[in-house]
């Protein structure tokens, strides 16, 4: 029989044991177990998802039929309008493709838009991710730029079968490069805090002396394109204040990101296409 | 790992589902609720050693698989705190729920802070996301005290239904 003293210890060295054969388990069976957890637990979350969608459904099936002829009209006009725009893109695109053929400027990366539905938003005060309705099964990628109509949602952080996972632009991890609408300075965004009942915010650094941004007077922040993940030229959010840093050389400040972004149900993935320059020449 | 680990863990799976259900639900208003506490109180209080540290470690690495942190954080605080508590339940009335909720809500708050405590570096001005913290901690007591019975009497009786005893973990029966 083993002393008592053993016994009371045993649960503490049992702890142990396992800490330290977790320490030295290899990378790839940790992955592996995250893997195959995260897929015992994507078909809760996507059941609950579809529920969602089914009471919207019938929730929408409510409506009378005036609101439905009503909303058709208002999507009729909308229609006409993007029909316009997308000639006008054509035409611009072109003109675009055109001159820089002309000066031999480097080609950009192309993307596919995929569409996808949100399966489960979760931002807590220590990280904001989302789970996306689409993975593997359609050829997105770790990294991927993560788009709405507001502007950057955020970046895939994990693809996995038919879900993939998604780095919100307003958690504090997230890093990207920006700039000015208007302006070619590069500057560094980084997610921020997310208060109680108050909008997603983000913080700026390394803005020029120059720059001033006031709440009645803000400047609208994109992405710069630098970094090779996402597209020049997305909102990232309004730039709200400006303060000189502590060194004196650059300023920081708040940058306010879309109040939509709480309440998000569809995104676009931007899939960069492999161009023929990426793939590699046959021997 | 038993039948009874199992069981257990389906019920944590469960409610760690509907927790997220309600934190989708939340984002508007820029609040979360964690209920870590909870998942680890009734296998630590009630059943054996193994079958509930072993729960407590599937449940963690279950919250480990979606969570943006280093696979194996959950799971280790979980299997400590479960460590502790188990090794001070003889002292306690641990088969009373209300007593199972007290400890559900002091272990909800222990997660908390060290969870916070380990990820607030990674915020740019970590002094102002300590009253977003509050707020969901706040929130987070609240639902575990709302929903620990249930949660309790969940458990139990999924462990009935399913032909596992706690009698042999009860003190004075045996």
């Amino acid at each position: 029989m083993l002393p008592k003293r053993f016994d009371q210890a045993q649960p503490f060295i049992t702890l142990g044991i396992i800490v330290l054969a977790w320490l030295i388990v290899p990378t790839v069976f940790k992955r592996y177990m995250r893997l195959s957890f995260f897929e015992f637990q994507a078909p809760l979350d996507t059941a609950a998802s579809g529920v969602r969608d089914v009471q919207e459904f019938w929730s929408l099936r409510t409506r009378s039929r005036n609101e439905l002829i009503e909303a058709g009209i208002d999507l009729a006009h909308l229609n006409a309008k993007y029909e316009n725009s997308i000639q006008q893109n054509a035409a611009l695109a072109g003109e675009v493709s055109r001159l820089e053929e002309l000066l031999k400027l480097p080609s950009r990366t192309e993307y596919r838009a995929e569409a996808a539905r949100v399966v489960r938003r979760d931002f807590n005060g220590w990280w904001q991710t989302m789970t996306i309705r689409k993975g593997s099964n359609y050829d997105i990628p770790v990294g991927a730029p993560v788009i709405f109509v507001g502007g950057v949602v955020g970046r895939v952080r994990e693809v996995h079968s038919y879900t993939c996972e998604v780095a919100m632009i307003s958690n504090p991890g997230m890093r990207l490069a920006a700039t000015l609408e208007g302006d070619t300075r590069p500057l560094s965004y980084q997610g921020g805090n997310n208060p109680t009942f108050g909008p997603a915010s983000g913080r700026v650094e390394f803005v020029p002396l120059d720059v001033t941004a006031t709440p009645s007077s803000p400047r609208r922040l994109t992405t710069s394109g630098l970094g090779g993940i996402f597209p020049p030229g997305l909102t990232i959010g309004l730039i709200v204040r400006l303060d000189p840093s502590t060194d004196g050389l650059f300023k920081s400040g708040d940058v306010k990101l879309d109040p939509r972004l709480d309440s998000i149900e569809e995104v676009t993935v931007l899939v960069p296409l492999q161009t023929d320059k990426d793939v590699p020449a046959a021997p | 790992m038993t039948r009874a680990t199992f069981i257990l863990f389906a019920c944590c799976v469960l409610l760690w589902t509907c927790v997220g259900q309600i934190n989708h639900y939340l984002t508007p208003v820029h609040m979360s609720v964690f209920v870590g506490g909870l998942l680890v109180a009734f296998s630590a209080l009630r059943v054996g050693f193994r079958e509930g540290w072993w729960c407590s470690i599937l449940i963690g690495l279950f919250v480990d698989s979606s969570a943006a942190v280093y696979f194996g954080f959950h799971a280790l605080i979980f299997a400590i705190v479960h460590v502790i508590i188990y090794n001070f339940r003889g002292r306690f009335p641990r088969e009373e729920t209300f007593f199972g909720v007290i400890v559900a809500i002091f272990t909800n708050l222990a997660l908390f802070i060290v969870i916070s405590a380990g990820l607030i570096h990674r915020s740019p001005t970590p002094l102002d996301t300590l009253p977003r913290l509050l707020v969901d901690l706040l929130a987070s007591e609240i639902l575990v005290f709302v929903a620990g019975p249930w949660f309790f009497s969940l458990q139990e009786r999924s462990l009935e239904l399913c032909g596992v005893s706690l009698r042999r973990e009860q003190r004075g029966l045996l």
